[in-house]
Protein backbone atom coordinates (compact mmCIF):
# COMPACT_ATOMS: atom_id res chain seq x y z
CA UNK A 1 0.00 0.00 0.00
CA UNK A 2 1.26 3.56 -1.03
CA UNK A 3 1.56 6.09 1.92
CA UNK A 4 0.72 9.39 2.13
CA UNK A 5 2.41 12.03 3.90
CA UNK A 6 0.52 14.49 5.83
CA UNK A 7 2.45 17.73 6.90
CA UNK A 8 2.42 19.90 10.06
CA UNK A 9 -0.07 22.65 8.13
CA UNK A 10 -2.56 19.82 7.64
CA UNK A 11 -1.63 19.31 3.87
CA UNK A 12 -1.51 15.57 2.41
CA UNK A 13 1.00 14.39 -0.30
CA UNK A 14 1.49 11.83 -2.21
CA UNK A 15 4.69 10.60 -3.94
CA UNK A 16 5.61 14.56 -3.03
CA UNK A 17 2.35 16.06 -4.54
CA UNK A 18 0.09 17.92 -2.97
CA UNK A 19 -3.55 16.51 -2.81
CA UNK A 20 -6.19 18.42 -3.60
CA UNK A 21 -9.69 17.75 -3.96
CA UNK A 22 -11.88 14.31 -2.86
CA UNK A 23 -9.30 12.64 -0.28
CA UNK A 24 -11.89 9.89 -0.14
CA UNK A 25 -10.08 7.12 -2.14
CA UNK A 26 -6.88 7.52 -0.09
CA UNK A 27 -8.90 6.77 3.18
CA UNK A 28 -7.47 3.13 2.94
CA UNK A 29 -3.42 4.37 2.53
CA UNK A 30 -0.89 4.19 5.01
CA UNK A 31 -0.19 7.08 6.73
CA UNK A 32 3.54 9.03 7.52
CA UNK A 33 3.09 11.85 10.07
CA UNK A 34 5.26 14.97 10.12
CA UNK A 35 7.64 14.94 13.02
CA UNK A 36 6.34 18.61 14.24
CA UNK A 37 2.32 17.29 13.74
CA UNK A 38 0.33 18.18 15.81
CA UNK A 39 -3.55 18.07 16.94
CA UNK A 40 -4.05 21.48 15.23
CA UNK A 41 -2.41 20.35 12.43
CA UNK A 42 -4.86 17.28 12.82
CA UNK A 43 -7.36 20.15 12.07
CA UNK A 44 -5.65 21.64 9.96
CA UNK A 45 -6.35 18.66 7.17
CA UNK A 46 -9.99 18.04 8.26
CA UNK A 47 -10.39 21.57 7.36
CA UNK A 48 -7.94 21.72 4.19
CA UNK A 49 -10.13 18.68 3.20
CA UNK A 50 -13.86 18.66 3.14
CA UNK A 51 -14.79 14.93 2.45
CA UNK A 52 -13.21 14.14 6.09
CA UNK A 53 -15.66 16.49 8.11
CA UNK A 54 -18.46 13.69 7.04
CA UNK A 55 -16.03 10.57 8.89
CA UNK A 56 -17.86 11.88 12.07
CA UNK A 57 -20.80 13.97 13.07
CA UNK A 58 -18.52 15.59 16.09
CA UNK A 59 -16.10 16.76 13.90
CA UNK A 60 -18.11 19.78 12.65
CA UNK A 61 -18.25 21.22 16.52
CA UNK A 62 -14.61 20.38 16.83
CA UNK A 63 -13.57 22.54 14.09
CA UNK A 64 -15.67 25.36 15.28
CA UNK A 65 -13.42 25.22 18.89
CA UNK A 66 -10.32 24.87 16.70
CA UNK A 67 -10.96 27.66 14.75
CA UNK A 68 -11.97 29.90 18.23
CA UNK A 69 -8.33 29.34 19.37
CA UNK A 70 -5.93 32.09 19.59
CA UNK A 71 -2.51 31.51 18.06
CA UNK A 72 -0.39 30.32 19.74
CA UNK A 73 -2.71 29.06 22.52
CA UNK A 74 -2.94 27.74 26.21
CA UNK A 75 -0.92 24.46 26.06
CA UNK A 76 -1.05 22.12 29.21
CA UNK A 77 1.72 20.96 30.72
CA UNK A 78 -0.34 17.96 32.37
CA UNK A 79 1.08 16.10 29.22
CA UNK A 80 4.69 16.01 26.84
CA UNK A 81 2.98 15.08 23.60
CA UNK A 82 -0.03 12.96 22.60
CA UNK A 83 0.06 9.64 21.06
CA UNK A 84 -2.45 7.90 18.33
CA UNK A 85 -2.18 3.94 18.88
CA UNK A 86 -3.66 0.85 18.20
CA UNK A 87 -4.90 -1.72 20.56
CA UNK A 88 -5.87 -5.59 20.13
CA UNK A 89 -7.74 -6.77 23.34
CA UNK A 90 -8.61 -10.03 24.36
CA UNK A 91 -11.10 -10.37 27.15
CA UNK A 92 -12.76 -13.56 29.05
CA UNK A 93 -14.17 -12.21 32.18
CA UNK A 94 -16.81 -10.47 32.99
CA UNK A 95 -19.44 -11.56 30.05
CA UNK A 96 -18.65 -13.46 26.64
CA UNK A 97 -15.20 -13.94 25.32
CA UNK A 98 -14.55 -11.35 22.85
CA UNK A 99 -11.62 -9.61 21.11
CA UNK A 100 -11.99 -6.21 20.08
CA UNK A 101 -9.51 -3.72 17.81
CA UNK A 102 -9.66 -0.10 18.32
CA UNK A 103 -7.77 2.70 18.29
CA UNK A 104 -7.14 5.20 21.02
CA UNK A 105 -5.64 8.97 21.50
CA UNK A 106 -4.01 9.71 25.18
CA UNK A 107 -1.24 12.35 26.43
CA UNK A 108 1.75 11.21 27.16
CA UNK A 109 3.98 12.35 30.50
CA UNK A 110 7.31 10.38 31.51
CA UNK A 111 6.36 7.65 29.24
CA UNK A 112 3.17 7.08 30.92
CA UNK A 113 0.02 7.24 28.99
CA UNK A 114 -2.98 9.87 30.55
CA UNK A 115 -6.66 9.88 29.78
CA UNK A 116 -7.27 12.88 27.60
CA UNK A 117 -11.55 13.45 28.31
CA UNK A 118 -11.12 15.68 31.18
CA UNK A 119 -8.76 18.08 29.41
CA UNK A 120 -10.24 20.84 27.56
CA UNK A 121 -9.75 20.46 23.61
CA UNK A 122 -8.20 24.02 23.14
CA UNK A 123 -5.44 22.95 25.89
CA UNK A 124 -4.15 20.06 22.99
CA UNK A 125 -3.97 21.55 20.17
CA UNK A 126 -0.55 22.86 20.48
CA UNK A 127 0.73 19.35 21.73
CA UNK A 128 2.99 16.80 18.92
CA UNK A 129 0.97 13.81 18.25
CA UNK A 130 2.98 10.59 17.39
CA UNK A 131 1.57 7.45 15.92
CA UNK A 132 2.36 4.85 18.59
CA UNK A 133 3.27 0.86 18.54
CA UNK A 134 0.53 -1.86 18.92
CA UNK A 135 -0.74 -3.25 22.14
CA UNK A 136 -1.98 -6.48 22.43
CA UNK A 137 -3.43 -6.74 25.58
CA UNK A 138 -3.86 -10.58 26.78
CA UNK A 139 -7.43 -11.54 28.33
CA UNK A 140 -8.34 -8.45 29.65
CA UNK A 141 -5.07 -8.24 31.58
CA UNK A 142 -3.49 -4.61 31.08
CA UNK A 143 0.15 -6.31 32.95
CA UNK A 144 0.24 -8.57 30.05
CA UNK A 145 0.62 -5.89 26.98
CA UNK A 146 3.33 -6.63 24.07
CA UNK A 147 3.64 -3.83 21.62
CA UNK A 148 4.38 -4.58 18.08
CA UNK A 149 4.71 -1.99 15.46
CA UNK A 150 1.95 -1.39 12.86
CA UNK A 151 0.50 0.79 10.48
CA UNK A 152 -2.12 3.21 10.67
CA UNK A 153 -4.63 4.43 8.05
CA UNK A 154 -6.07 7.84 7.25
CA UNK A 155 -9.36 6.66 8.41
CA UNK A 156 -8.07 5.37 11.28
CA UNK A 157 -6.61 8.47 12.38
CA UNK A 158 -9.78 10.66 11.41
CA UNK A 159 -12.21 8.57 12.82
CA UNK A 160 -9.86 7.31 15.94
CA UNK A 161 -9.29 11.00 17.08
CA UNK A 162 -12.92 11.89 16.28
CA UNK A 163 -14.40 9.50 18.96
CA UNK A 164 -11.36 10.07 21.56
CA UNK A 165 -12.37 13.93 21.27
CA UNK A 166 -15.93 13.44 21.47
CA UNK A 167 -15.50 13.29 25.10
CA UNK A 168 -13.85 16.58 25.53
CA UNK A 169 -16.95 18.61 25.99
CA UNK A 170 -16.19 20.18 29.02
CA UNK A 171 -17.38 23.60 30.08
CA UNK A 172 -14.25 26.26 29.96
CA UNK A 173 -15.04 27.63 33.55
CA UNK A 174 -16.40 25.97 36.57
CA UNK A 175 -19.33 28.47 37.27
CA UNK A 176 -19.93 28.74 40.89
CA UNK A 177 -22.24 31.46 41.27
CA UNK A 178 -25.07 32.94 43.54
CA UNK B 1 -37.55 18.63 46.42
CA UNK B 2 -36.75 15.18 47.51
CA UNK B 3 -37.59 13.08 50.59
CA UNK B 4 -35.77 10.22 49.63
CA UNK B 5 -32.65 9.81 47.27
CA UNK B 6 -31.76 6.19 45.83
CA UNK B 7 -27.66 6.12 45.51
CA UNK B 8 -26.85 2.85 43.34
CA UNK B 9 -23.44 1.91 43.58
CA UNK B 10 -21.17 -0.68 43.01
CA UNK B 11 -18.92 0.97 45.43
CA UNK B 12 -16.43 0.95 43.11
CA UNK B 13 -14.11 4.22 41.58
CA UNK B 14 -16.66 4.24 38.86
CA UNK B 15 -19.16 5.50 40.97
CA UNK B 16 -16.94 8.00 43.13
CA UNK B 17 -18.42 11.01 41.16
CA UNK B 18 -21.96 9.92 41.48
CA UNK B 19 -21.54 9.86 44.99
CA UNK B 20 -20.35 13.05 45.94
CA UNK B 21 -23.08 14.50 44.23
CA UNK B 22 -25.88 11.63 46.19
CA UNK B 23 -24.11 13.10 49.85
CA UNK B 24 -24.47 16.61 48.47
CA UNK B 25 -27.63 16.54 47.16
CA UNK B 26 -29.33 15.01 50.05
CA UNK B 27 -27.76 17.50 52.56
CA UNK B 28 -29.14 19.92 50.46
CA UNK B 29 -32.24 18.65 50.29
CA UNK B 30 -32.66 17.65 53.51
CA UNK B 31 -33.26 14.20 51.67
CA UNK B 32 -32.96 10.13 52.84
CA UNK B 33 -30.04 9.37 51.36
CA UNK B 34 -30.13 5.30 50.60
CA UNK B 35 -27.13 3.86 49.77
CA UNK B 36 -27.68 0.32 47.44
CA UNK B 37 -25.92 -2.26 46.45
CA UNK B 38 -26.36 -5.44 44.96
CA UNK B 39 -23.68 -7.53 45.10
CA UNK B 40 -23.95 -10.67 43.26
CA UNK B 41 -25.58 -12.94 41.18
CA UNK B 42 -27.51 -15.47 43.04
CA UNK B 43 -27.38 -19.17 41.94
CA UNK B 44 -30.16 -21.05 41.45
CA UNK B 45 -32.85 -22.44 43.85
CA UNK B 46 -32.16 -22.27 48.26
CA UNK B 47 -28.58 -21.89 47.46
CA UNK B 48 -26.52 -19.62 49.98
CA UNK B 49 -23.77 -18.86 46.65
CA UNK B 50 -23.89 -15.83 44.53
CA UNK B 51 -21.09 -14.86 42.00
CA UNK B 52 -19.45 -11.52 42.61
CA UNK B 53 -20.05 -9.54 39.89
CA UNK B 54 -16.83 -8.36 39.44
CA UNK B 55 -14.47 -11.17 40.43
CA UNK B 56 -16.96 -13.79 38.74
CA UNK B 57 -16.42 -16.50 42.18
CA UNK B 58 -18.53 -18.01 43.60
CA UNK B 59 -19.06 -16.40 47.29
CA UNK B 60 -20.99 -18.11 50.16
CA UNK B 61 -23.92 -15.58 51.54
CA UNK B 62 -24.85 -15.56 54.89
CA UNK B 63 -25.84 -12.66 57.68
CA UNK B 64 -21.78 -12.00 57.97
CA UNK B 65 -21.16 -11.68 54.21
CA UNK B 66 -23.91 -8.88 54.33
CA UNK B 67 -22.41 -7.26 57.52
CA UNK B 68 -18.87 -7.27 55.27
CA UNK B 69 -20.10 -5.96 52.44
CA UNK B 70 -21.90 -3.02 54.61
CA UNK B 71 -18.37 -2.53 56.13
CA UNK B 72 -16.62 -2.29 52.85
CA UNK B 73 -19.40 0.38 52.08
CA UNK B 74 -18.63 2.40 54.72
CA UNK B 75 -14.86 2.47 54.44
CA UNK B 76 -15.28 3.52 51.21
CA UNK B 77 -17.37 6.41 51.65
CA UNK B 78 -15.54 7.22 54.66
CA UNK B 79 -15.54 10.82 53.68
CA UNK B 80 -18.11 11.57 52.70
CA UNK B 81 -20.08 9.75 55.26
CA UNK B 82 -17.92 12.03 57.39
CA UNK B 83 -18.78 15.35 56.00
CA UNK B 84 -22.65 14.59 55.70
CA UNK B 85 -23.49 12.25 57.74
CA UNK B 86 -24.06 8.54 58.05
CA UNK B 87 -26.69 6.94 54.96
CA UNK B 88 -28.82 4.38 55.28
CA UNK B 89 -27.29 1.12 53.87
CA UNK B 90 -29.07 -1.56 51.68
CA UNK B 91 -27.06 -4.65 50.23
CA UNK B 92 -28.44 -7.44 48.62
CA UNK B 93 -27.74 -10.23 45.69
CA UNK B 94 -29.65 -9.98 42.76
CA UNK B 95 -30.16 -8.87 38.73
CA UNK B 96 -29.22 -5.18 39.79
CA UNK B 97 -31.44 -3.42 37.17
CA UNK B 98 -34.11 -5.32 38.73
CA UNK B 99 -33.43 -4.76 42.31
CA UNK B 100 -32.74 -1.39 42.04
CA UNK B 101 -36.24 -0.86 40.29
CA UNK B 102 -38.10 -3.01 42.65
CA UNK B 103 -36.72 -0.95 45.73
CA UNK B 104 -37.31 2.26 44.41
CA UNK B 105 -40.94 1.48 43.89
CA UNK B 106 -41.47 -0.14 47.30
CA UNK B 107 -39.88 2.91 49.14
CA UNK B 108 -41.49 5.64 46.69
CA UNK B 109 -38.20 6.91 46.03
CA UNK B 110 -37.89 10.20 44.20
CA UNK B 111 -34.90 10.17 42.73
CA UNK B 112 -32.13 7.78 41.44
CA UNK B 113 -28.64 8.83 41.27
CA UNK B 114 -26.17 6.49 39.74
CA UNK B 115 -22.60 6.54 37.31
CA UNK B 116 -23.24 5.53 33.71
CA UNK B 117 -21.21 2.72 33.94
CA UNK B 118 -20.83 -0.12 36.88
CA UNK B 119 -16.77 -0.60 35.97
CA UNK B 120 -14.32 1.81 35.42
CA UNK B 121 -14.36 0.99 31.88
CA UNK B 122 -12.00 2.77 29.16
CA UNK B 123 -13.92 4.92 26.49
CA UNK B 124 -12.35 2.76 23.58
CA UNK B 125 -13.77 -0.35 24.92
CA UNK B 126 -17.08 0.80 26.19
CA UNK B 127 -17.45 1.75 21.41
CA UNK B 128 -17.63 -1.96 21.43
CA UNK B 129 -19.74 -2.84 24.33
CA UNK B 130 -22.58 -0.63 23.57
CA UNK B 131 -22.41 2.99 24.80
CA UNK B 132 -23.71 2.74 28.29
CA UNK B 133 -24.09 0.44 30.90
CA UNK B 134 -27.07 -2.00 30.43
CA UNK B 135 -28.19 -1.43 34.32
CA UNK B 136 -28.23 2.49 33.91
CA UNK B 137 -30.09 1.86 30.65
CA UNK B 138 -32.53 -0.74 32.55
CA UNK B 139 -33.29 2.11 35.57
CA UNK B 140 -33.09 4.82 33.62
CA UNK B 141 -35.89 3.04 30.95
CA UNK B 142 -38.32 2.00 33.59
CA UNK B 143 -37.47 4.20 36.76
CA UNK B 144 -40.80 5.85 38.00
CA UNK B 145 -38.74 8.90 39.36
CA UNK B 146 -35.80 11.09 37.86
CA UNK B 147 -33.05 9.31 37.00
CA UNK B 148 -29.65 11.54 37.53
CA UNK B 149 -26.83 9.62 35.66
CA UNK B 150 -23.13 11.16 37.17
CA UNK B 151 -20.52 9.96 34.35
CA UNK B 152 -17.91 12.84 35.36
CA UNK B 153 -16.71 14.31 38.48
CA UNK B 154 -19.19 17.18 38.31
CA UNK B 155 -17.11 20.29 37.87
CA UNK B 156 -19.69 22.86 38.08
CA UNK B 157 -20.58 22.19 42.04
CA UNK B 158 -23.97 20.61 42.20
CA UNK B 159 -24.81 22.37 45.65
CA UNK B 160 -24.60 25.62 43.50
CA UNK B 161 -25.77 24.60 40.13
CA UNK B 162 -28.08 27.40 38.64
CA UNK B 163 -28.25 26.89 34.95
CA UNK B 164 -30.58 24.04 34.13
CA UNK B 165 -30.85 23.05 30.15
CA UNK B 166 -33.83 20.99 29.15
CA UNK B 167 -33.34 19.32 26.33
CA UNK B 168 -36.64 18.48 24.17
CA UNK B 169 -38.18 16.80 21.64
CA UNK B 170 -42.09 17.61 21.74
CA UNK B 171 -42.42 13.45 23.05
CA UNK B 172 -44.85 13.07 25.80
CA UNK B 173 -41.95 12.13 27.80
CA UNK B 174 -40.41 15.45 27.37
CA UNK B 175 -43.63 16.88 28.98
CA UNK B 176 -42.38 14.90 32.12
CA UNK B 177 -38.74 15.96 31.77
CA UNK B 178 -39.63 19.55 31.19
CA UNK B 179 -42.25 19.39 34.50
CA UNK B 180 -39.08 18.25 36.70
CA UNK B 181 -36.60 20.91 35.07
CA UNK B 182 -38.97 23.51 35.48
CA UNK B 183 -40.04 22.82 39.33
CA UNK B 184 -36.03 22.30 39.72
CA UNK B 185 -35.28 26.14 38.23
CA UNK B 186 -38.11 27.33 40.27
CA UNK B 187 -36.75 25.65 43.68
CA UNK B 188 -33.05 26.88 43.26
CA UNK B 189 -34.44 30.67 41.22
CA UNK B 190 -32.01 29.18 38.70
CA UNK B 191 -31.62 30.00 35.33
CA UNK B 192 -33.66 27.36 32.50
CA UNK B 193 -32.83 26.99 28.90
CA UNK B 194 -35.45 25.19 26.61
CA UNK B 195 -33.39 23.63 24.02
CA UNK B 196 -34.38 22.01 20.79
CA UNK B 197 -32.02 20.84 18.00
CA UNK B 198 -33.86 20.28 14.60
CA UNK B 199 -32.53 16.83 13.48
CA UNK B 200 -31.92 18.75 9.82
CA UNK B 201 -30.86 14.91 8.22
CA UNK B 202 -34.18 13.35 9.37
CA UNK B 203 -36.22 16.40 8.90
CA UNK B 204 -36.85 15.87 4.77
CA UNK B 205 -35.95 12.45 4.09
CA UNK B 206 -33.34 12.37 1.55
CA UNK B 207 -33.61 16.26 0.64
CA UNK B 208 -31.99 18.76 2.25
CA UNK B 209 -33.88 21.38 3.09
CA UNK B 210 -33.12 24.66 2.00
CA UNK B 211 -32.24 28.08 4.18
CA UNK B 212 -36.37 29.70 4.24
CA UNK B 213 -37.54 25.87 5.45
CA UNK B 214 -34.96 25.60 8.09
CA UNK B 215 -35.97 29.55 9.19
CA UNK B 216 -39.21 28.07 9.11
CA UNK B 217 -38.63 25.44 11.31
CA UNK B 218 -36.65 27.28 13.70
CA UNK B 219 -39.90 29.41 14.00
CA UNK B 220 -42.25 26.53 14.21
CA UNK B 221 -40.28 25.38 16.82
CA UNK B 222 -39.88 28.24 18.92
CA UNK B 223 -43.45 28.44 19.00
CA UNK B 224 -43.94 25.23 20.06
CA UNK B 225 -41.92 25.75 23.07
CA UNK B 226 -43.54 29.10 23.70
CA UNK B 227 -46.96 27.24 23.54
CA UNK B 228 -46.29 23.80 25.65
CA UNK B 229 -43.78 24.93 28.08
CA UNK B 230 -43.60 28.60 28.72
CA UNK B 231 -47.54 28.74 28.91
CA UNK B 232 -47.05 26.79 32.03
CA UNK B 233 -44.35 28.60 33.94
CA UNK B 234 -46.84 31.77 34.84
CA UNK B 235 -44.49 34.37 36.89
CA UNK B 236 -41.44 32.70 36.44
CA UNK B 237 -39.05 34.83 33.59
CA UNK B 238 -35.72 33.15 34.33
CA UNK B 239 -35.06 31.42 30.81
CA UNK B 240 -34.21 31.39 27.25
CA UNK B 241 -35.42 29.46 24.69
CA UNK B 242 -32.02 28.33 21.87
CA UNK B 243 -33.25 26.26 18.65
CA UNK B 244 -29.80 24.90 17.24
CA UNK B 245 -29.85 22.89 13.53
CA UNK B 246 -27.87 19.49 13.40
CA UNK B 247 -27.76 16.56 15.06
CA UNK B 248 -29.24 16.17 18.67
CA UNK B 249 -26.65 15.23 20.89
CA UNK B 250 -23.85 17.12 19.11
CA UNK B 251 -25.83 20.29 19.68
CA UNK B 252 -26.87 19.88 23.11
CA UNK B 253 -23.10 19.06 23.82
CA UNK B 254 -22.12 22.12 22.36
CA UNK B 255 -24.91 24.10 24.01
CA UNK B 256 -24.12 22.92 27.06
CA UNK B 257 -20.42 23.34 26.85
CA UNK B 258 -21.19 27.15 25.74
CA UNK B 259 -23.95 28.08 28.32
CA UNK B 260 -21.71 26.36 31.25
CA UNK B 261 -24.71 23.77 31.92
CA UNK B 262 -25.09 22.21 35.29
CA UNK B 263 -27.65 20.30 34.65
CA UNK B 264 -29.03 18.53 31.91
CA UNK B 265 -32.31 17.37 31.71
CA UNK B 266 -33.84 15.62 28.97
CA UNK B 267 -36.81 12.57 28.81
CA UNK B 268 -35.43 9.33 27.32
CA UNK B 269 -36.19 8.71 23.78
CA UNK B 270 -37.20 10.50 20.50
CA UNK B 271 -40.78 9.01 19.39
CA UNK B 272 -43.81 9.15 21.10
CA UNK B 273 -44.53 6.03 22.26
CA UNK B 274 -45.45 3.69 25.35
CA UNK B 275 -42.27 4.47 27.86
CA UNK B 276 -42.98 0.76 28.64
CA UNK B 277 -41.93 -0.05 25.14
CA UNK B 278 -39.39 3.16 24.70
CA UNK B 279 -36.08 2.38 24.78
CA UNK B 280 -33.46 4.76 26.08
CA UNK B 281 -33.26 6.93 22.82
CA UNK B 282 -29.60 7.27 21.69
CA UNK B 283 -29.28 10.95 22.04
CA UNK B 284 -29.70 9.94 25.39
CA UNK B 285 -27.01 7.64 25.66
CA UNK B 286 -24.55 9.41 23.80
CA UNK B 287 -25.14 12.59 26.08
CA UNK B 288 -24.74 10.87 29.28
CA UNK B 289 -21.55 9.04 28.16
CA UNK B 290 -19.94 12.72 27.18
CA UNK B 291 -21.61 15.20 29.32
CA UNK B 292 -19.43 17.14 31.69
CA UNK B 293 -22.51 17.88 33.44
CA UNK B 294 -25.09 15.59 35.39
CA UNK B 295 -27.82 14.40 33.35
CA UNK B 296 -31.23 13.62 34.20
CA UNK B 297 -33.71 11.26 32.23
CA UNK B 298 -36.84 11.39 33.30
CA UNK B 299 -39.72 9.57 31.48
CA UNK B 300 -42.67 9.44 33.38
CA UNK B 301 -44.49 12.22 35.75
CA UNK B 302 -45.17 10.10 37.84
CA UNK B 303 -42.90 11.25 40.70
CA UNK B 304 -43.00 14.89 40.11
Amino acid sequence: MEKIYIHQNGIITKKGEKITGSVLKLLGNHIKIDERFTLGSFFMMVDQYPDLKNISEILEGLLEIFSKKGSPGFKTEEIESLVFYKTIEIKGFPGSPSLNFYNTLKGVLNKKTKDLKFFHLETLLDHKLKLGKLNHVIFGNKEDVFQYKTFYTLFELVEGIAWELSFNFNPLQCSIRR
Amino acid sequence: MFKKILFATTASPACDAAAKTAFELAEKYNSELILYHVFGVPSHGSSFFVTDYVTGEEDNVGPDYVEWVKDEMKNTYETLIKKHGEPRMEVLAGIPSTEILRFARKEGIDCIIMGSHTKQDETESARFRGIVGTTMQKVAKRARCPVLIISRPCETCFWYFNKIIFGTDFSKASMAAFKFAFKMAESIGCKLYLFHALDIDTSQAGVSPGQKSIENQIKNARARIEKEYVSQMNDFDNYEISIWEGVPYVELLKFARETSGDLIVMAHHTRDIDPDKALLGSTVEQVVLRSACPVASVNRPDKL
